[in-house]
């Protein structure tokens, strides 16, 4: 039987795994991010301020993947990664249902899925980073 | 206790071999455009059919229809012998 504390090194290990994956695609596609950012009709923003986050977006999950690998700074890094996976909730979610128009989702979190798609990839992440925090909470130190 | 963290890193290692492996993939993936608002819209690449006079156009989900262009480019509009918009 998996005991609580490998537990919770695997729930951290998929939310390195994800972070990971979405940060680096995000910057290896970060011109087509920052035009699809553009093109959101739930960021009415100038273009520095795109130009700024969208080096801002996978820097910011690159940091949580850094913090979640340090027994001292994990927890912080879980709630950055709770922090993350609420806006890719929330955003999916406005994307969908009261956007005036639904843009590629190419400059989502994971440019090959539909937005339907990201919204669940995001409510499991979000799921996994909250029972990563039930964890946490049951095992004293890793 | 660190040894607990070998496999978060591994799986950071994994993750970014896949990332760059998979961009590679990702780069292949064809996209179209077109424009709101003076500004370029990535859209997934549309089968307009067989070319012929017509402009191949994308109707989005509000109802409003736009020429489709292959690149980033005024000059690039996309043709077809098909009248209506496709739905995006």
């Amino acid at each position: 039987m998996i005991s609580k504390r490998n537990s919770l090194v695997i729930l951290i290990s998929i939310l390195v795994l994800l972070f990971t994956y979405i940060g680096i695609n995000q910057l290896i596609f970060r011109e087509d991010f920052e035009l699809n950012l553009l093109n959101s009709p739930l960021l009415p923003i100038p273009e520095t301020g795109i130009f700024l986050l969208s080096w801002f977006i996978p820097i910011l999950e690159l940091l949580a993947v850094f913090l979640l690998l340090w027994s001292r700074t994990y927890l912080l890094g879980l709630y950055l990664g709770i922090f993350l996976f609420i806006m890719y909730t929330s955003y999916s979610l406005g994307i969908l249902y009261f956007a005036s128009y639904i843009p590629c989702s190419c400059g989502g979190m994971l440019k090959f899925l539909s937005w339907k798609q990201q919204l669940w990839v995001s409510l499991g992440g979000l799921m996994i980073a909250i029972l990563t925090f039930y964890f946490n909470k049951t095992v004293k130190k890793v | 206790m660190k040894s607990k963290f070998l496999i978060p890193v591994l799986a950071m290692i994994f993750a970014t071999g896949m990332s760059f492996t998979t961009a590679e993939l990702g780069k292949e993936q064809a996209v179209d455009y077109i424009r709101v608002d003076n500004q370029w819209m990535a859209i997934p690449e549309i089968d307009c059919g067989q070319v012929g006079p017509n402009n191949c156009r994308a109707k989005l989900q509000d109802g409003s229809v736009h020429p489709i262009y292959d690149i980033q480019n005024l000059s690039s509009l996309k043709k077809t012998t098909s009248t209506v918009p496709f739905p995006l």
